[in-house]
């Protein structure tokens, strides 16, 4: 004769698991958007622009605006300091364009929050010109950000004779994070799909994840180290870049020269 | 013709605000359709709303001690059609009110009725009508005449009804203070005497030019006409930089346009010296550069730096729509 009662294991109520198991791939699942945006964010870096002017000048040129913003206390200044920089955007192509605005609101969105502080001040006038400067800076940043890549970056630097360890570090971690994101990415999708039907603490999955992904990637990494050097690539390098200056430079030189005077006429 | 604010009682403003709205999104439709049919709709687009912005920075003395400025309208529907000339003199007055305190902002409503659609479309038909009759420049040059002049007529209209629908108990007048018997000969005269020729002549002039080396960049034309090689965009790029580095010439007037004072210059000019609480008390806002101008720069350079800042503005927000629409 057979039972036809069922059985306890299958009467016991398992609503708080079901809903452990939601949260937890609810939990990686966001997880797993971020990393796919940050990727994505990544490989969408390679930046098409025929800008000639050398990666060093670029880069001195960028810091002497910001520092002259950040010292100018001048509206005149800030104003014809966003006009050269808005004639300058305006020359981009029309998709870099879209892509500098998107990164210049999310920038000044974000720092504008640090600003508003000063409203409670009380001094309405000072928080105008803060947040002019303010955008000003985001301005020229985003659109460095924009005309630049990375790669640009570095060899800008070492042409400035930058320590090579810092240029090394930063060389390294920038192309280390892209690897690491995307074993990142493959580890979070293997948890996922092993966690049908299974209740797992979620406070200890980010620590598993992690702890799995350093363990790994030091691994990884050190044998992609290898490869790089099997590869050619060199701890410190001879300084092929040497500083020259071409004929786009002079274009930027000029500007920066006008800035310049501008910044110290309108100091007096 | 920039109403500025505080001169429309609130009541007027939201009225003028509703008539104009749906014809902005009906015109946002019909550029979208027009943009897919023709992609460089959107840099002329851009360009006109430079050149209309340059030429409402040109103010010229009219008898009576007033000034008056073209807009441009007609001209801009004559390029880029009646819809698209309504986004874009939508944008340039939209930048006059926030960046240059240039019109007010609560009457932004009344400002886009008058000249980002009564004139292009008053215009433009009576354009069409010409042209039917194959008069075209005949009809650009009254086409404009006549756009200018009924936004005028609007404009003294909607200045004019002020005391009769807001006053207060004793009958003083809330907002602006002159009646219809004053503000329509005011408006309409600075307009038939001076400004309207202004806005005639221009329009045809420039109408004349891209008939003869460009007639399919004309709205009208684009479907008619073979595509001709001379670069047009590039003829205004350059028509642009000559009218900024001439842009100060419309300072060579000081006075104020009519219906456009502020509460000490209105004050000086009542008789009894008594300025409607509306204004007095109104709304106030600060632009950061008002009257183009910045604190500290000369009125030449302020003028010059002021019509640069507002080209390049809107030359990126028409690449800006150049890519949103290349993307779908």
């Amino acid at each position: 004769m057979q039972n036809n009662e069922l059985p306890d294991w299958l009467k016991e109520p398992n609503v708080n698991n079901h809903s452990q198991t939601c949260q937890n791939s609810r939990l990686i699942s966001i997880n797993l958007r971020i990393i796919s945006f940050f990727i994505k964010h990544f490989q969408n870096e390679a930046i098409v622009t025929d800008n000639k002017q050398s990666a060093w000048l670029k880069l001195i040129s960028m810091l002497v605006k910001l520092i002259l913003i950040l010292c100018s206390t001048n509206i005149k200044f800030l104003w014809i300091v966003i006009i050269i920089i808005l004639f300058k955007v305006c020359q981009l192509p029309s998709q870099q364009v879209s892509k500098l605005s998107s990164r210049f609101f999310k920038m000044f969105l974000c720092s504008v929050i640090f600003v508003m502080p000063n409203f409670v001040i009380g001094n309405v006038q000072t928080t105008f010109f803060f947040i002019l400067r303010l955008m000003a800076i985001v301005l020229d940043v985003a659109y460095f950000l924009q005309i630049n890549s990375w790669q640009q970056v570095i060899v800008g630097l070492r042409q400035l004779h930058c320590p090579n360890l810092i240029i090394l570090i930063l060389d390294i971690s920038l192309k280390y994070i892209h690897t690491l994101a995307i074993f990142l990415r493959e580890s979070l999708w293997a948890v996922q799909l092993r966690m049908v039907g299974k209740t797992l603490n979620n406070r200890n999955i980010i620590g598993k994840v992690f702890g799995q992904l350093y363990l790994n990637s030091k691994k990884y990494t050190n044998e992609v180290f290898n490869a790089m050097l099997l590869r050619g690539y060199k701890i410190n390098p001879k300084q092929k870049n040497s500083i020259k200056i071409n004929k786009s430079d002079y274009s930027l030189v000029i500007i920066n020269l006008i800035i310049i005077v501008f910044f110290v006429n309108t100091s007096m | 013709m920039h109403i500025p604010d505080n001169y429309l009682s609130p009541q007027t403003c939201v009225a003028l605000f509703a008539a104009a709205t749906p014809v902005i999104a009906l015109s946002i439709k019909k550029v979208e359709l027009q943009i897919k049919e023709k992609k460089e709709t959107i840099p002329m687009i851009g360009i006109s709303a430079s050149l209309a912005f340059i030429i409402m920075l040109f103010n010229v003395p009219v008898p009576g001690g007033t000034s008056a400025h073209a807009v441009g309208a007609t001209l801009l529907a004559l390029l880029i059609g009646p819809y698209a000339a309504c986004i874009s003199l939508t944008i340039v007055l939209l930048m006059q009110a926030f960046l240059f305190g240039d019109g007010g902002i609560l009457a932004l409503g009344a400002n886009i009725l008058n000249m980002a659609i009564i004139m292009p479309f008053v215009g433009y038909y009576c354009f069409k009508l010409f042209d039917h009759f194959n008069y075209k420049k005949a009809g650009a040059f009254i086409g404009a005449f006549v756009g200018i002049n009924v936004a005028a007529l609007m404009a003294g209209i909607e200045l004019g009804i002020q005391p009769i629908i807001a006053h207060n108990a004793s009958n003083q007048p809330m907002y602006s203070p002159y009646g219809l018997t004053i503000t329509i000969p005011a408006m309409l005269f600075a307009h038939l005497a001076v400004a309207g020729w202004i806005e005639a002549g221009f329009t045809l002039a420039i109408y004349k030019f891209v008939l003869k080396v460009a007639p399919d960049e004309l709205y009208m034309n684009q479907k008619t006409v073979e595509h001709s090689e001379y670069n047009i965009t590039s003829f205004f790029k350059k028509l642009l930089i000559v009218m900024i580095i001439l842009s100060p010439l419309g300072l060579l007037t000081k006075a104020t346009a009519f219906g456009e004072w502020d509460a000490q210059e209105l004050k000086s000019m009542l008789p009894n010296h008594l300025v409607p609480s509306g204004i007095s008390h109104g709304f106030s806002f600060n632009a950061l550069f008002s009257d183009y101008s910045v604190k500290g720069f000369s009125d030449i350079s302020g003028y010059i730096l002021s019509a640069l800042t507002a080209v390049l503005i809107i030359f990126l927000i028409s690449k800006i729509m150049r890519n949103h629409y290349h993307a779908k």
